[in-house]
């Protein structure tokens, strides 16, 4: 049985036992009465001839026995512990009242008043005797100071209690060695038997009460003086009393004479009691002889645990929150560069330890792990006193109580100090690394432009025949100069875009927008290369697409790319196709680009989008790029969330095909497109639209205007609440920005305010005579989830016929 | 009557490319190559249209910009960037800086013809518009 288990056998021993003996005496009152009742001698007296109890000590006998039971009550059921008070009370009222009547010599009429007609049959008529009265008030006392919670007045209570039974005991050894006149008090009655083992019983009941604490608290405890205790103090209180008997039994049979009695009477009290030291002093050596060993196996595991942390240079710590103590281990002093007496023992002790910038985090982690979780595992920056930043791994275990609540944790920490420098150093240095080798491609592709230009200049002032007429085979051989030197300005600007791709820094900013157009205007641009080679260049694109959220640039930009490669690699008289597939059910739009030149290998369909791969195979020219083209696209796609990929053609050639996701609210807003919200307040939807187009101005300049407006917008927005929609409709129509935010008309109308007045102060709008015209529309609340869904058509649907989508496209 | 055009670039090829390309089309062109040549021929040439590169060495570029912005009588006169400077660092500041628009070297002739057209106007008036000043 481990050690919290034995505690509890042990409370709920004494716990029973008062119970029990409570029980008792109530049993005997109980029984008492019944004899008075029905007339039965042998209850009333027990031996023949003595004392018997009287009715009203019976009662009080019922009285104790429930008051006592009562107070045994969970700490939590006050009305219980009330009514045991009011018990004792009774109880030792009617005892004062006895001694009191007693004393000043009047008729105590009481103990008259039930079965008075029996009472006086005896001579001298049955009355309560004053022992008996004394034990009530000392019993009544006891309890009340039990009831009260002080450790004082438990050992009052119970030293009462141990006189009610040294009382008890007096009368029941008198009765036990037969006594026989034995005398009351004057003319009083000797307590009756049943009286005084109740009364015992009483008294133990009393002592077992709150045996946690007071006299009784060695005795319920587990420990060696606990069972010597719970062994010996019976003993020695049970031995001498029927030894005693026996002595005066063996005289009364004539056995022996009085000295001879007493002579066997101290041998057999000290033999028997030298046989009980001797039979617990094995006891408690054997159980002492347990605890060395578990104490010897205790070093032992420490020694190897301190070992153990000395050669790895882990450290101990704990932390009792029940407390809120710290301990820590032996070199913890040294990993936070201190004495060990400077180490902190509270919590808050902590603070000054750890260094600033980590602290928020640190905190924050500790919180987290405290609340739900059963480790810890985290890093915790600390200061030491010069003010040196040192970094040390935590790791520990938390332990909890039946309720969940934390108890204690502990752990071990280490200093991982240079670990994280160095981590820290080669983080810091990739980034330098990749801010040079941005830089140097800058540089680079600012350096080749300049020369290039000069060339391209000079070979088109010749082609054009302003230095001179030129015969056509001068021309062709310009122009293939021409040709060449176009080449070089792209495989410039690849370069430059790859280095961006690689060190992450490709700008690309996300629009809603409508892909059928774009995909035709920029295979638009291509026909004339296209024609050149005379390939046959088709656009095809459903009707009733979905807009997409993606960048309509970078779209260009790979729409473009796969184009240029198409008519590259296809062999004159070739047909390229490009069609959007429609997005049946996916949440993305597929884009193909198909070609019936000569295709791509199985082996080399992953590779091609490799950097700086060509792939082999014949063809008319031998230089195909730098081989970034493709590796761009991919870079381009992924960042918006598409993948891109090349398939055989149905019967040759090579389909390019690349996916874009397609514009939902909920993709594009984030978490601010949250179904809680949008139970509650409708979504708002606040278009800005700058005209475009106007004559006077240039195309760069509405660009800036749009482009200022956008900042100036996003400055005034509040983050998590209110986002910017970024759209594109091509530049033929008014540029067109939209704001989205789930709020009460109220916030709605403060919003536009807001709008309104940073776009008034915008220099940009005004510099260019812009004009901003903001319009507002709102829909819903929807609540539940198909609402939502339902919201979310209804709010693209009207992002569309902002952005004129039925009228945009024309025939491809 | 022909418009005159100031070409401002540090290298001398291009600068020279340009000019034949320019007044194969009928411009009027002036040339400088830094800075300080800059600022004295807007001032006696008094062109319609300015055509610089930002990439000016010593980080000239911009600042002849903005002082073309404070004289008085030269802020009026509508700037084309045209620089071998990446576009995605500078188009947007140029243009902030109150420059009409934004090339990139190499460009194609008739892209530069037509933006040269566009800045100076349609009518060739030159537009309102070309007063933006300061960052927005």
């Amino acid at each position: 049985m481990n050690l919290s288990d034995r505690s509890e056998y042990l409370r709920s021993l004494f716990h029973s036992i008062s119970q029990g003996c409570g029980l008792v005496g109530i049993t005997i009152g109980g029984f008492v009465l019944a004899g008075w009742a029905l007339g039965i001698e042998m209850i009333k007296c027990v031996l023949p001839g003595q004392v018997a109890m009287n009715p009203l000590t019976a009662i009080t006998l019922i009285l104790m026995g429930g008051s006592l039971r009562l107070a045994n009550a969970d700490e939590a059921r006050a009305r219980r512990h009330g009514a045991a008070i009011v018990l004792a009370g009774m109880v030792g009222a009617i005892g004062f009242a006895r001694l009191a009547a007693s004393a000043f010599g009047w008729r105590f009429w009481l103990d008259q008043l039930l079965f008075g007609s029996e009472l006086v049959k005896y001579d001298p008529p049955n009355h309560m005797a004053p022992a008996t009265a004394i034990c009530l008030v000392l019993f009544g006392s006891a309890l009340v100071l039990l009831e009260v919670h002080s450790r004082h007045l438990v050992n009052a209570a119970q030293t009462l209690a141990v006189a009610i039974g040294a009382i008890a005991t007096f009368w029941l050894t008198g009765y036990a060695y037969g006594a026989g006149s034995f005398f009351g008090i004057g003319d009083y009655l000797p307590m009756a038997l049943p009286t005084a083992f109740g009364l015992f019983m009483l008294s133990v009941g009393l002592l077992c009460a709150r045996a946690d604490a007071g006299l009784m608290r060695v005795a319920s405890r587990d420990t060696t003086g606990g069972v010597m205790a719970r062994h010996l103090l019976p003993a020695a209180i049970a031995v001498p009393v029927v030894i005693g008997w026996l002595r005066i039994l063996g005289e009364h049979l004539g056995l022996y004479d009085s000295a001879i009695g007493t002579a066997l009477q101290v041998l057999a009290v000290v033999a028997v009691l030298s046989a009980l030291v001797w039979w617990n002093a094995k006891l408690l050596s054997r159980i002492d002889d347990e605890r060395r060993k578990v104490e010897r196996d205790l070093h032992a595991s420490e020694e190897r645990l301190r070992l153990t942390l000395a050669a790895t240079g882990f450290t101990t710590w704990s932390w009792n929150l029940e407390d809120d103590s710290i301990a820590w281990g032996d070199r913890a002093a040294a990993l936070f560069g201190r004495e060990p007496e400077a180490l902190p023992t509270r919590s808050e002790g902590m603070r000054p330890l750890l260094h600033p910038d980590g602290r928020h985090r640190l905190t924050r982690d500790i919180l987290g792990a405290l609340r739900a979780g059963s480790e810890v595992d985290l890093q915790a920056a600390v200061a030491w006193p010069d003010g040196e930043r040192h970094v040390l791994g935590v790791r520990g275990s938390i332990t909890r109580d039946a309720k969940g609540r934390v108890v204690w944790i502990v752990g071990v920490c280490w200093d991982i100090t240079e670990r994280t420098r160095i981590a820290e150093d080669l983080e810091r240095s990739r980034l330098e690394q990749m801010a040079a080798r941005d830089r140097f491609a800058s540089h680079l592709s600012h350096e080749l432009r300049s020369p290039l230009t000069a060339i391209y200049q000079f070979v088109t002032l010749l082609r054009d025949g302003l230095v001179g007429a030129i015969t056509p085979a001068q021309r062709e051989y310009l122009d293939l100069a021409l040709r060449n030197v176009l080449q070089l300005r792209g495989m410039i600007g690849d370069l430059l875009e790859a280095s961006r791709a690689r060190s992450g820094k490709l700008a690309i900013e996300p629009a809603c927008m409508e892909l059928a157009d774009l995909v035709c205007d920029t295979t638009q641009s291509l026909a004339a290369a296209a024609a050149s080679r005379r390939l046959s260049l088709t656009v095809e694109t459903p009707p009733g697409l979905p807009m997409v959220n993606a960048d309509p640039q970078r779209v260009r930009q790979v729409v473009s790319n796969l184009l240029e490669n198409a008519i590259k690699f296809t062999p004159e008289g070739g047909s390229i196709r490009v069609t959007i597939e429609p997005p049946g059910g996916r949440d993305a739009l597929v884009v193909a680009v198909a070609d019936d030149g000569p295709g791509i290998r199985v082996e080399e369909r992953e590779r091609v989008f490799e950097q700086l791969y060509q792939a082999g195979g014949p063809g008319e020219r031998s230089r195909k790029g730098l081989g970034l083209g493709l590796y761009i696209c991919r870079e381009l796609v992924t960042r918006q969330g598409g993948r891109i990929w090349v398939e055989p053609g149905v019967e040759r050639g090579s389909v390019f095909r690349f996916t874009l996701p397609v514009f939902t609210p909920a993709a594009a807003l984030g978490t601010l497109w949250n179904a809680e919200r949008l139970a509650v307040h409708p979504a708002c939807l606040v278009t800005v639209r700058l005209p475009r187009g106007h004559r006077g101005i240039s195309s760069d300049a509405e660009e800036a205007a749009a482009v200022a407006a956008r900042g100036a917008l996003e400055r005034c927005l509040v983050a998590g609440e209110e986002k910017l929609l970024r759209s594109d409709s091509g530049t033929r129509q008014d540029a067109r920005l939209f704001v989205v935010t789930i709020a009460d008309d109220a916030a709605a109308q403060r919003l536009l305010e807001r709008i309104r007045a940073q776009l008034a102060e915008c220099a940009s709008l005004r510099d260019a005579n812009l004009d901003a015209e903001i319009s507002m529309v709102e829909i819903g609340p929807a609540p539940g989830a198909a609402a939502v869904s339902a919201l979310s058509e209804r709010l693209t649907a009207a992002i569309r016929e902002d952005l004129g989508g039925a009228e945009l496209r024309e025939a491809a | 009557m022909s418009r005159k055009l100031l070409v401002i670039d540090d290298d001398t090829d291009v600068l020279k490319g340009l000019t034949v390309r320019l007044k194969a089309n009928g411009y009027a062109v002036a040339q400088a190559v830094d800075g300080m040549q800059a600022i004295l021929a807007a001032r006696r040439e008094r062109p319609d249209l300015i055509l610089l590169d930002i990439g000016l060495p010593g980080g000239d570029g911009y600042s002849v910009m903005e002082r073309l912005r404070s004289m008085r009588p030269l802020a009026r006169i509508p700037i084309v960037v045209l620089t071998a400077l990446d576009p995605a660092t500078h188009q947007e500041r140029a243009l902030q800086a109150g420059a009409a628009a934004f090339l990139q070297k190499p460009v194609e002739n008739e892209a530069l013809l037509g933006a040269i057209r566009g800045a100076l106007g349609d009518s060739g008036a030159p537009p309102p518009a070309a007063k933006a000043r300061g960052v927005g």
